[in-house]
């Protein structure tokens, strides 16, 4: 074997520049793809970190009739909240709860309405959630709002200046109320953006006449342990008629969002394959063709059809295996720099790219990523030896040495 | 006798003529001969050498290897019976250019798994010097002359001291004094080593040096 490998190294090195093409092909096919799915993942880490500390807490408590296809309306709405933060608080693995009270609004600058979605925000929101992270100008300040930035300027509003939110009670009365603009938001959210406003929980509960809320988020001290303790909060809270939903659970679409991304890495890990198998493929052929008298010599010598498939399936190995670690070079060396410096989702603007995501986000480094680039990379490398190979072991001696070179 | 080739026929397709390269060929070879298989361009004698040789397939006849039927073998076992009884020299050398002149003498002996690597060493040194190579064998084949590359050829054919060996117009790419070179070294080596030379040629002067010389025509033994 050690001999068939020296042979086999020696051949490569013959046709210098085919094969530098060949493996240039391959490493550089390899490091797009190592680079492709650690920034992937680092998007994935990035996207699930924000939409918890942004969107859903661990878990959410809402009501159990509460029909996801009218979230705003107020027969959804906990008609017990404090009930809720009660029994929740005396859960050993509950590390912060935060109340909150949503309800349709129209926002009015006084010459132009927009609808939009008005939270109310408990005063212990900070211990789920990270609001503070995305306000650009301002705070929220009793008797203020804090909206999107890009609401604001669609309705040219800014800092202190005063608008109406007018919105129906619980009881179905309109009532109007004026807010002043006391911080400005720019979350990866878009619909946060454009259509969100913030204003004290409290407040919101004096002018919606209730005491309810819509929901309770809950964060807990370890967000992956969702089937442990998903079961042990419903179980706490039973008899209260709510139910406990994951951030997993709560959002589905973008967890649909990942599965397609994954998918579109699998057809990238297939691009590769192929483009390694044709380059492999022709290098093999040509090597083939080149080399048909030198076959022949070697069978008239006395290697055995096997002996002579094993030398070329070990040539097309080697280049495989070669650009397969160059790859793994070259991947880590474009992956450094989004390890480090990070790739800026600004570039992309307001544009919505269907991840929770904004700011500068930094690539992961993903041993699995890694391993499976190796992996199929010497896969693709032995099926695309494996044709040439047998074309050689089927040829006649006589036939090879009869090729006119 | 070390080989006996009993009314071999083999027939050729060039194109969609069939062309009867060798007929009804009889002949035996005795251990130690020094033959030439001689005849115009064309007469299969590099058919006969290659069947001989089992490196092409007559379609029908018999070939005795030391008594030994050679016909009905598999290619591994005619892989094996040319690993270890025939040496072949060819008219183009064919030596392997990414490999040093070392590199191809031991390439038979690699084959064999039979040797360590200080008594390959050693073989190769010692057959690189009977042929008049020393000192050349780390150069590659292309910084060679014709006649030294078909002196490694020989060399390579050699090494491993088989029961026979076939050599395909070994002249036919060299000058005449490079030619009469080699077939000196050819016959001294049959005389020193004992090795039996089966070999092809057309060439007058070339054929003189044989001590037994078998003439064939369209395919067909004259003498």
């Amino acid at each position: 074997m050690m001999y068939l490998l020296k042979l086999a190294l020696k051949n490569i090195l013959r046709s210098k520049i085919r094969t530098v093409l060949t493996f240039l092909i391959l490493s550089f096919g390899v490091g797009i793809y190592i680079l492709f799915a650690c920034l992937m993942a680092g998007f994935d880490r990035e996207s699930i970190k924000n939409v918890i500390d942004f969107e859903t807490g661990h878990y959410k408590v809402r009501s159990a009739a509460f029909d996801e296809d009218q979230p705003y309306e107020p027969a959804n709405n906990l008609r017990d909240p404090q009930a809720v933060m009660q029994r929740l608080s005396g859960l050993p693995f509950v590390t912060g709860l935060a109340e909150r009270l949503l309800f349709l609004a129209e926002l009015d600058n006084g010459v132009d309405a927009v609808p939009v979605v008005a939270t109310g925000i408990g005063p212990r929101d900070q211990e789920v959630f990270n609001l503070n992270k995305y306000i650009v100008q301002g705070s929220l300040e009793p008797g203020g709002a804090l909206m999107g930035r890009k609401l604001a300027q669609d309705l040219g509003l800014k800092l202190r200046d005063p608008v109406y939110l007018t919105f129906r009670t619980e009881q179905g009365m309109y009532t109007s109320v004026e807010v002043m603009v006391t911080g400005l938001i720019v979350s990866a959210n878009p619909q946060v953006n454009s259509s969100t406003v913030y204003i004290p929980l409290d407040e919101a509960r004096k002018d919606l006449d209730t005491r309810n809320a819509t929901e309770i988020a809950v964060k807990t001290d370890a967000f992956f342990k969702v089937s442990e303790y998903q079961p042990k909060i419903q179980e706490a809270l039973a008899g209260l008629n709510v139910k406990v939903e994951s951030w997993e659970q709560l959002s589905e679409d973008f967890r649909a969002m990942m599965t397609m991304k994954r998918k579109f890495q699998n057809i990238l890990v297939l691009m590769i394959m192929v483009i390694a198998i044709v380059g492999i493929i022709n290098t093999m052929l040509m090597s083939v063709f080149e080399k048909k008298r030198e076959i022949g010599t070697m069978k008239a010598l006395g290697f055995t059809d096997r002996q002579v498939q094993r030398l070329f399936l070990v040539e097309g190995a080697l280049i495989g295996v070669a650009g397969g670690l160059m790859g793994l070079v070259l991947g880590t060396l474009f992956n450094s720099y989004f390890a480090f410096v990070g790739f800026n989702m600004d570039l992309f603007g307001d544009q919505d790219i269907g991840m929770p995501i904004m700011g500068n986000v930094k690539s992961v480094w993903l041993a699995g990523a890694y391993a499976k680039a190796m992996l199929f990379t010497l896969a693709a490398s032995l099926v695309a030896s494996y044709y040439p190979a047998r074309k050689v072991t089927k040829m006649e001696a006589m036939e090879c040495l009869r090729t006119v070179q | 006798m070390l080989l006996e080739v009993k009314n071999l026929s083999k027939t050729y397709l060039a194109g969609k003529v069939d062309v009867k390269a060798l007929r009804d060929v009889n002949v035996t070879i005795d251990r130690g001969e020094f033959t030439a298989i001689a005849g115009p361009s064309g007469s299969g004698k590099t058919t006969l050498l290659n069947c001989i040789g089992t490196i092409d397939r007559p379609e029908s006849g018999e070939l005795f290897l030391d008594g030994t039927e050679l016909m009905g073998k598999t290619r591994d076992e005619l892989a094996a019976l040319r690993r270890e009884y025939f040496g072949f020299i060819f008219q183009t050398y064919n030596l392997i250019p990414v490999l040093t002149v070392f590199e191809n003498v031991e390439m038979p002996l690699k084959l064999l798994r039979k040797f360590t690597p200080g008594q390959i060493r050693e073989q190769v040194m010692d057959m690189l010097a009977k042929v008049g190579l020393t000192g050349l064998e780390n150069r590659r084949p292309l910084e060679l002359s014709g006649g030294q590359q078909q002196r490694v050829s020989i060399a390579r054919a050699l090494v491993k001291h088989p029961k026979m060996v076939l050599a395909d117009e070994p002249t036919a790419n060299l000058d005449s004094k490079t030619g009469e070179e080699i077939v000196d070294l050819m016959k001294e080596l049959n005389e020193r080593e004992g090795a039996t030379f089966l070999f092809s040629t057309h060439d007058q002067l070339i054929m003189a040096h044989a001590k037994r010389l078998i003439k064939i025509r369209d395919g067909m033994i004259e003498s």
